[in-house]
């Protein structure tokens, strides 16, 4: 998994390409998170175009990003989901827990 | 290629799951079912790896797939406990309240993606066997493919 880190309009979007899996994916992921928080950035859009595959590791790495910033006071939001990562939200029915959106410019406007 | 030993680490998993896309390729499958069989064999040896064996590597993944009929069918087997026993017999159609915790949606994801999943525990010797089983050359079932 790579994750490339972008900013706009105060927000930190994080370009993640590969497989989001255990052992690998899942860590950069927790690590990627973790360090945006230490320095006061809080509010996370995941662009997750380039995203191929998630495993249930992956979705729960999600689901720890998601609770970890809520928990200091930010947001983390999805953009650009492909279609398997969407279906496997809905089936660990966690798909209406996250702000997903479509298209990049209204997520990022959506923080504001 | 019916049977694969694999040490219990997180390695395994990744061959497990080209393993699995092996199988699909030679049962031809369409790439929706190579996708599906590959991720659900993916989450059963994780499970293996990780609750079965609990990452013991001297504790073997025994992968095995045979077919009957219109039928591919992928064992999981692991030395131990396997799936927590809670998920594993949850049913279809449980609706829990919404789990914001980390881990135990393999079982769902695996329920999912395959048209039969079963765990059973096995005495001799002691440990707990997957199977997973879904139709080869047919499109996905209702409700299962990718839109």
């Amino acid at each position: 998994m790579k994750i490339d880190k972008r900013a706009a309009d105060g927000v930190s979007i994080l370009d993640l390409a590969g497989k989001l899996y255990i052992g690998v994916g899942d860590l950069k992921l927790r690590e990627t998170v973790r360090d945006l928080l230490a320095t006061g950035e809080n509010r996370v859009l995941l662009n997750m175009a380039a995203v191929s595959s998630i495993d249930s590791s992956g979705v729960g790495e999600l689901v720890s990003a998601y609770t970890t910033v809520s928990n200091q006071g930010g947001q983390l939001k999805l953009v650009n989901l492909p279609p398997k990562l969407h279906e496997v939200l809905l089936i660990t029915r966690l798909a209406g827990i996250f702000e997903i959106y479509d298209d990049e410019a209204e997520a990022v406007d959506s923080f504001s | 290629m019916n049977r694969l030993r694999l040490p219990s680490t997180l390695a395994s998993v990744e061959v497990a799951e080209e393993w699995a896309w092996r199988i699909a390729d030679a049962s031809g499958l369409d790439d929706d079912g190579r996708y599906r069989l590959g991720l659900a064999v993916r989450e059963a040896a994780a499970n293996a790896v990780l609750h079965g064996n609990r990452s013991d590597p001297g504790k073997i993944v025994d992968l095995r797939w045979s077919e009957a009929g219109d039928r591919l069918r992928v064992e999981v087997g692991d030395d131990g406990e396997g799936f927590a026993p809670s998920a594993a017999v949850e049913q279809p159609g449980h609706r829990a309240p919404v789990d914001l915790s980390p881990s135990g949606r393999g079982v769902a994801i695996i329920r999912h993606l395959v048209d039969e999943f079963t765990v059973t525990r096995r005495r001799t010797p002691p440990g707990t066997v997957v199977v997973l089983a879904m139709a080869r050359g047919t499109a996905a079932p209702q409700g299962k493919g990718l839109r």
